[in-house]
């Protein structure tokens, strides 16, 4: 490849993964199952071996350290009662969507892959489920990869795993280009990817050099990079090398969270208190406006219409759905109260609409009951 | 009078305490209404009515006499135009006998009166001296605000029976039979065109042309497997294969169906040898080629000399023709591809990239342009009869082998290069709990099946596009050119708010706000409707040519004249 397509520029995996178990504290949500991390642990060490196994020894130990210490591994998400029952608690999806999709907000890379409405207990599909990888310049890998369910009830898709090393097996494939006079350009590469069983967050690895680079495309099937312009891209979305956290709990306590901050804004005044709540909104709000902007337009509306003086939730469980083009979200519908000034105030019925973006839930947008 | 009486029943049964007032008010409104009809001068019903008028389409009348009134139309100078009229008062009601003032401006001004008839309608015909354009406005006698809204427009054009061959080359999907018969009526019927009125596209377009130029030497080119083979078989001309080509590629959808779906290179060599033919047939004249949509991708393949076309005799044959062509006029063609197919064909929509269209990393569009991609596939990409299988929709997916070949060199260095292409752009509202913030990025996405890029002739971007100017700089007034490349940006600006979008979370082809963008006129479908190309149209284009008698005028009109400009007709 001759593109200058910058390299990621995280650390490698193996580092990362290292980081994040050490840095992550034991908390009675991250309590996990041994029996279920064994299997993860051996499963993504396995993956991430790249027929180097000189750290394996030390990765097993602190993956075992971390089980001890009560890190989460892998992709299943828990769902078990943690919050207060005063908080609002939002129901999993009730099935897998027919295709589901991630993105990564941070570099823009986007995971998407159809899922078969039904997925047998095992093996979801031997022959391969389309994927598309898309990379933070735009480039797009279009193929199928076997789907596997595992025994916690999370998937994984990946180029093959050689039974001997434990390695990525590279593939061939074609990444359709964005830049420049257009066309394509076979590419071998390896892809591990793992998401949870709601298909609600995921991580996906793509390393990849162009056919015509030998010594790429020999870095990306020996497992042995840097010899050549191998690329190598992580789609982050709720979920790391290593670990996923579960959008169903946290999506509680989001609202309440960015509810509180919405009042709490509205009643200190002013465009700089409005921080918060725009770092709690989706990309809608925060790549169309800067935070200063949403501030002042927030307030100006705040005049007209009157001030927010209080939200109270009318839905008690609402459910994780997802759209037809596969994003997450959920709807809660509110009475918001508005100060008018002079002693008045005025309350409207709201349903706001909640989005997973990147394996955060953040406000996507409102729509007035009855509008 | 009776949407009143209702309210002077209704209060019989309300409490005491209303009566007196509603009682007050309702003698109130009947007093006025008293004075209102003893009085028939006084405008204050018709102040808030309406007065529309319109010019019948030459060409639809024939077929459809009853749906061929639009805002403006082409006539021949020393003929007869009759506009209709039509007056309702602010409730709708026909405005009878009513006295109007009509005012011609323009090349052939005057005034008149006309009456309306029992029904509030008037006819106003009038027949000019002058080449040039009119402009017809009508108001309520004694009622200025009641003019009309929008004037009807009349292009008077000299008759003339040139010779200058002319090909149109259609979409996808579409049926040449319609244009031939358009284009002489006399000589092609179309049997399934009496009774879709819906297929009467480009028909001010093709007025505009006869009245010039001979109707012998226009006609529509048929695609190898055209309806017209079958529904209209006069329309295709004798050089082409006898009958609807039906050996389709293996694999094609719709093997044995005559559906205007086969490959862009198949046709391509067909075109080379209808060119070759009506050239021959008008003295070895140059040919003006008509592209809209697929034909666009035909005539650039055409153009490149069909590059990946295999036959013993293709290539020469395109090199041949491709000299014999003088002007193309790319009407919303697919110059790289269509960005539908490539969602289609698996690509992720949320990172839709082009000219102008935000970054995939720092959109504000990405989690809706997966919903916006769903539902102008549902509404657009079903009429278009798209089909992954069809030759046609392989050549027109972005960087397909055949987009990559044609956009792989120049286009002949002797055909001057017309483009039209839409250029709609999204802004996105958002309600915030009971806020609006108002729309501030944009999202242009061409004419919702092209998007409005790339101008470079050698570009084959990764989602397609639909415009053409080689180094053309920005654009001035919706135009840039540079040598023998014009091009025009058909720009229309809509904002949807986003919580409009939520029913299509739960179906992609249900309504929601982005109907507006939708129905635009400059969205691909709706460009070639008669509405859009109609004289008086509300799309306008820069005129070029500097005789549309003033700085805009419609798409026809600058065709028409960029072609009688370049016969040194004017």
């Amino acid at each position: 490849m001759t593109r200058s397509q910058p390299r990621s520029t995280r650390p490698s995996n193996r580092s990362r993964s290292l980081r994040e178990i050490r840095s992550r504290r034991p908390t009675r949500r991250s309590m996990w199952r041994a029996a279920e991390a064994a299997t993860w642990a051996a499963r993504w060490f396995a993956l991430r071996r790249r027929g180097s196994g000189r750290l394996g020894a030390a990765a097993l130990l602190l993956l075992c350290a971390a089980l001890l210490t009560g890190a989460r591994l892998g992709g299943a998400v828990d769902t078990a009662p943690s919050q207060p029952q005063e908080t609002l608690r939002v129901s999993p999806p009730a099935g897998l969507p027919p295709l589901a999709r991630w993105v990564d907000v941070h570099n823009g890379a986007s995971y998407t892959v159809a899922l078969p409405t039904s997925a047998p207990a095992s093996l979801v599909a031997a022959g391969g489920e389309r994927f598309t990888f898309t990379t933070p310049t735009g480039d797009q890998l279009v193929a199928a990869l076997p789907i596997a369910k595992q025994a916690d009830g999370s998937y994984t898709q990946s180029t093959p795993v050689n039974a001997a090393t434990g390695a990525l097996t590279c593939v061939q494939g074609i990444l359709r280009l964005s830049h420049g006079s257009g066309g394509a350009e076979a590419i071998v590469y390896t892809l591990a990817t793992h998401f949870d069983q709601y298909a609600l967050v995921a991580y996906a690895h793509l390393v990849y050099a162009s056919a015509r680079d030998k010594l790429g495309a020999t870095g990306v099937c020996s497992g042995q990079t840097g010899q050549g312009s191998e690329q190598a891209i992580d789609m982050l979305s709720g979920c790391t090398a290593s670990a996923c956290t579960s959008p169903v709990e946290t999506a509680g306590p989001t609202v309440t969270a960015f509810e509180s901050s919405v009042v709490g804004a509205a009643k200190r005044g002013g465009p700089q208190s409005w921080q918060q709540v725009y770092t709690g909104s989706s990309r809608v709000i925060t790549a169309q406006y800067g935070s200063d902007r949403f501030g002042t337009l927030i307030e100006q509306q705040a005049q007209k219409q009157g001030r927010i003086k209080s939200i109270t939730p009318k839905t008690t469980a609402p459910q994780v759905q997802f759209d037809t083009a596969g994003q997450a979200y959920f709807i809660v519908t509110d009475a918001v109260e508005l100060d008018k000034g002079g002693g008045n105030t005025v309350t409207v019925t709201v349903t706001t609409y909640y989005l997973l973006e990147s394996g955060q839930w953040v406000f996507w947008f409102s729509l007035p009951v009855g509008s | 009078m009776p949407p009143l009486m209702p309210s002077f029943a209704e209060p019989l049964g309300r409490p005491h305490r209303l009566r007196l007032p509603m009682a007050i008010a309702g003698n109130a409104l009947i007093l006025g209404l008293i004075l209102a009809c003893c009085n028939p001068g006084a405008t204050s019903v018709t102040s808030h009515g309406a007065v529309t008028i319109c010019a019948m389409d030459a060409a639809r009348t024939l077929d459809f006499p009853t749906d061929a009134c639009f805002s403006g139309t082409f006539d021949a100078v020393g003929q007869a135009e009759s506009l209709r009229i039509a007056a309702v008062d602010a409730h709708g009601n026909p405005l009878k006998q009513q006295q109007l003032n009509v005012t011609v401006g323009g090349a052939n001004a005057r005034a008149a009166t006309v009456t309306t008839d029992g029904g509030g309608l008037a006819t106003y015909t009038y027949t000019a001296a002058t080449e040039g354009t009119d402009t017809i406005r009508v108001a309520v006698a004694n009622d200025s605000a009641s003019a009309t809204a929008r004037p009807a427009v009349i292009h008077w054009v000299t008759q003339r029976h040139l010779t200058h061959p002319v090909i149109l080359v259609h979409g996808i999907h579409e049926d040449a039979g319609d244009f031939a018969h358009q284009f002489n009526p006399g000589v092609v019927s179309d049997s399934d065109q009496a009774s879709d009125a819906g297929e009467q596209t480009w028909t001010a377009l093709i007025e505009a042309l006869k009245l010039v130029y001979d109707p012998a030497s226009m006609e529509a080119f048929c695609y190898v497997d055209d309806p017209a083979w079958v529904t209209a078989p006069a329309a295709c001309p004798a050089v082409e294969t006898a009958g609807c080509n039906t050996a389709l590629p293996v694999g094609s959808a719709t093997p044995n169906a005559c559906s205007s779906q086969s490959s862009v290179d198949l046709n391509a060599v067909a075109l080379a040898h209808v060119v070759q033919d009506l050239s021959n047939r008008t003295g070895g004249k140059k040919v003006t080629l008509l592209a809209y949509s697929m034909g666009g991708a035909i005539v650039r393949t055409l153009l490149a000399g069909c590059l990946t076309s295999s036959g013993p005799t293709d290539q020469q044959d395109c090199a041949t023709s491709d000299q014999l062509v003088d002007n193309t006029f790319f009407l919303n063609g697919a110059q790289q591809g269509s960005w539908l197919l490539t969602v289609n064909r698996g690509l992720d929509a949320a990172t839709l990239s082009g000219d102008g269209i935000p970054d995939a990393a720092h959109s504000p569009f990405t989690s809706v342009l997966p919903l916006i991609a769903q539902s102008i596939n549902g509404v657009i990409g079903d009429k278009l009869g798209l089909n992954l299988n069809n030759g046609a929709e392989t050549d027109l997916t972005p960087q397909s082998a055949n987009v990559l070949a044609h956009n792989s060199v120049q286009p002949t260095s002797t055909v001057n290069l017309y483009t039209f292409y839409g250029d709609i752009e999204l802004g996105m509202a958002v309600n915030f709990y009971t806020y609006t913030l108002p729309a501030t990025d944009s999202l242009p996405l061409g004419d919702l099946v092209m998007l409005a890029q790339n101008d470079n002739p050698l570009a084959s971007p990764l989602w397609g596009g639909g415009s053409l100017c080689d180094t053309c700089g920005s654009l001035v007034n919706g135009y840039h050119s540079n040598g023998r490349y014009h091009a025009w940006a058909l720009t229309q600006r809509y904002t949807f708010n986003i919580s409009g979008l939520a029913p299509l979370l739960s179906a992609p082809n249900a309504v929601s706000t982005l109907q507006g963008a939708i129905q635009s006129p400059v969205q691909h479908l709706n460009v070639s409707q008669p509405t859009t190309q109609a004289p008086g149209s509300a799309i306008q284009v820069a005129d070029t040519t500097g005789r549309a008698g003033a700085a805009t005028t419609d798409m026809p009109d600058e065709i028409l004249l960029t072609l009688m400009r370049g016969d040194g007709l004017i």
